[in-house]
């Protein structure tokens, strides 16, 4: 078992994988990497399996020292990386040896970048995924001096090459939510029909976006929600519910994003603009 | 699967379609409950038009689901007569401490659906008189088994956590444990009996079982 000792986590660092789906009944939130195109293609880069659990970078990448040889890719936000203060490329193989500094950078656009390594980070598994959550892991995020561990599998010997079609970019899909029949005609034209941009409150559970949208829609009945789901508040903020929400929300759910969109969204900053497209 | 707002026996239905499906649905889906809805979710594509269809005939088929069997936990709490919280209630119902712990503990509660936190359990069955907005600055820290109310709800915080529901008292049994599978005692549907015990007695008992001990003793069945 090899290890990876933390020097530096960055801004805020956690283990995610593809989340946590069958505790949901007991009101445990999915969790999971916030842009899970990014990391399939972290874990594709490696030949792991799809879910291997990386570590989520937000804004500001960590240092990472290896105790072992293995080999790791850098994938999500464009960001410098560099090896022993040798720069090197994202979205490729990268081969580490025991004693070797992995540094990653600040993100030059979007916010999440993902560092995955060869057979997937080994940290605890709880419900059936190593997501980072407090109260569910023993350990909400990765701290400085922790220790990262990983198995030691067979090298893989080639570049795979760009394999996977780009992320969409422009506006999100969606289809409509449980009360977007509750809005008028004009008020779901204003909805779909407007540009929008996230405001500065935005994390794991949620993005609020900026532009407000009239409505005389009141507060529904503690509801089931889900990641990607838009909820519209009295006051007529739009809040979108992303990885770490929790399962049941009492504001009415006038859109709900795709799996593809909801990676696309948790990558754009404030000052992107997008729309919402229904689709078929 | 949403009904309509007004509906009766919601979560007796709710329930009823649960197993319905548990019984009958592959693959099966990841469900969770919300007041009046239950949701169904598969994370792989399925033919969605069919699958509907077969809920819809499975809940057309559904026994009247009230004489359901369900569980009843009786779950000591120790009524914080001197907490800020607790005051503020007896001001709120005109009730002195031994009238409101009497008010509060002698409801059966039932868990409507599990949210906010893991292992927060959503309880029906509050007695009207204590219903009351939920406070506009949350506490910083609700310390874990806290019992407490907002709205026309009863909830138990299973962990320490902020929130902003009036403190009436506090469980001793630990109510949560992600190492274990079901994580929670709790599940939508289970019914719940408050039984008032000192302040002495609550730390004999604090944090002292694991669940598997916990729902041997405190569970019965109705």
């Amino acid at each position: 078992m090899g290890e990876l000792k933390v020097i530096d986590p960055g801004f805020y660092t956690s283990i995610q994988d593809r989340g946590r789906r069958t505790a949901r009944q007991w009101g445990v939130p999915f969790s999971g990497a916030m842009d899970q195109w990014a990391m399939q293609k972290a874990n594709a880069i490696l030949k792991n399996e799809e879910g291997a659990a990386v570590v989520e970078m937000t804004l500001i990448g960590g240092k990472f020292l290896s105790t072992h040889t293995t080999q790791v890719a850098v994938t999500g936000s464009s960001c410098n990386i560099e090896i022993n203060e040798l720069p090197v490329k994202a979205d490729h193989i990268l081969n580490l040896k025991a004693g070797d500094l992995l540094s990653i950078g600040k993100a030059r656009s979007g916010h999440f970048i993902y560092l995955g390594i060869a057979g997937g980070f080994e940290t605890e598994l709880v419900q059936g995924s190593r997501s980072q959550y407090q109260g569910i892991t023993a350990k909400a995020k990765i701290d400085k001096y922790d220790v990262l561990p990983f198995s030691e599998v067979d090298a893989v010997s080639h570049v795979v090459s760009a394999h996977q079609n780009a992320l969409p970019s422009g506006s999100l899909q969606c289809y409509p939510g449980i009360e977007f029949h509750s809005l008028t005609r004009p008020q779901q034209l204003a909805l779909l029909n407007r540009k929008y941009k996230i405001s500065k409150l935005w994390n794991r559970m949620a993005f609020q976006l900026e532009e407000l949208l009239e409505h005389q829609l009141g507060a529904i009945e503690s509801g089931p929600v889900l990641p990607g789901t838009v909820q519209l508040t009295p006051e007529g903020r739009l809040i979108v519910l992303m990885r770490d929400a929790q399962v049941t929300g009492g504001y009415p759910r006038v859109l709900q994003l795709t799996e593809t969109a909801l990676s696309q969204l948790s990558q754009m900053r404030s000052k992107d603009s997008f729309g919402f497209v229904v689709t078929g | 699967m949403q009904w309509d707002p007004g509906t009766q026996q919601v979560l007796s239905w709710r329930m009823a379609m649960e197993q319905a499906v548990k019984s009958s649905m592959a693959p099966l889906p990841i469900m969770n409950h919300g007041s009046n809805a239950i949701l169904f979710y598969w994370e792989d594509q399925i033919p969605v038009d069919s699958f509907i269809a077969r809920l819809k005939q499975m809940y057309e088929h559904l026994q009247d689901p009230k004489h359901l069997s369900t569980r009843i936990w009786e779950l000591p709490v120790w009524y914080q007569k001197d907490h800020a919280d607790f005051k503020v209630l007896q001001e709120h119902t005109q009730l002195d401490s031994e009238q409101l712990i009497e008010l509060h503990s002698s409801s059966t509660y039932q868990v409507d659906f599990l949210g906010f936190l893991p292992g927060f359990p959503y309880l029906k069955g509050l007695n009207a008189s204590l219903h009351i907005e939920r406070k506009r600055t949350p506490s910083r820290a609700v310390a874990p088994g806290t019992v407490a109310i907002a709205h026309t709800y009863c909830g138990i915080y299973p962990r320490k956590s902020p929130g902003g529901w009036y403190v009436l008292g506090q469980c001793p049994l630990g109510l949560f444990d992600p190492r274990i599978n079901p994580p929670t005692i709790f599940q939508a549907g289970d019914k719940i009996k408050f039984i008032p015990i000192e302040k002495g007695a609550f730390h004999q008992t604090y944090q002292k079982d694991d669940l598997q001990e916990v729902t041997q003793k405190y569970l019965q069945y109705g």
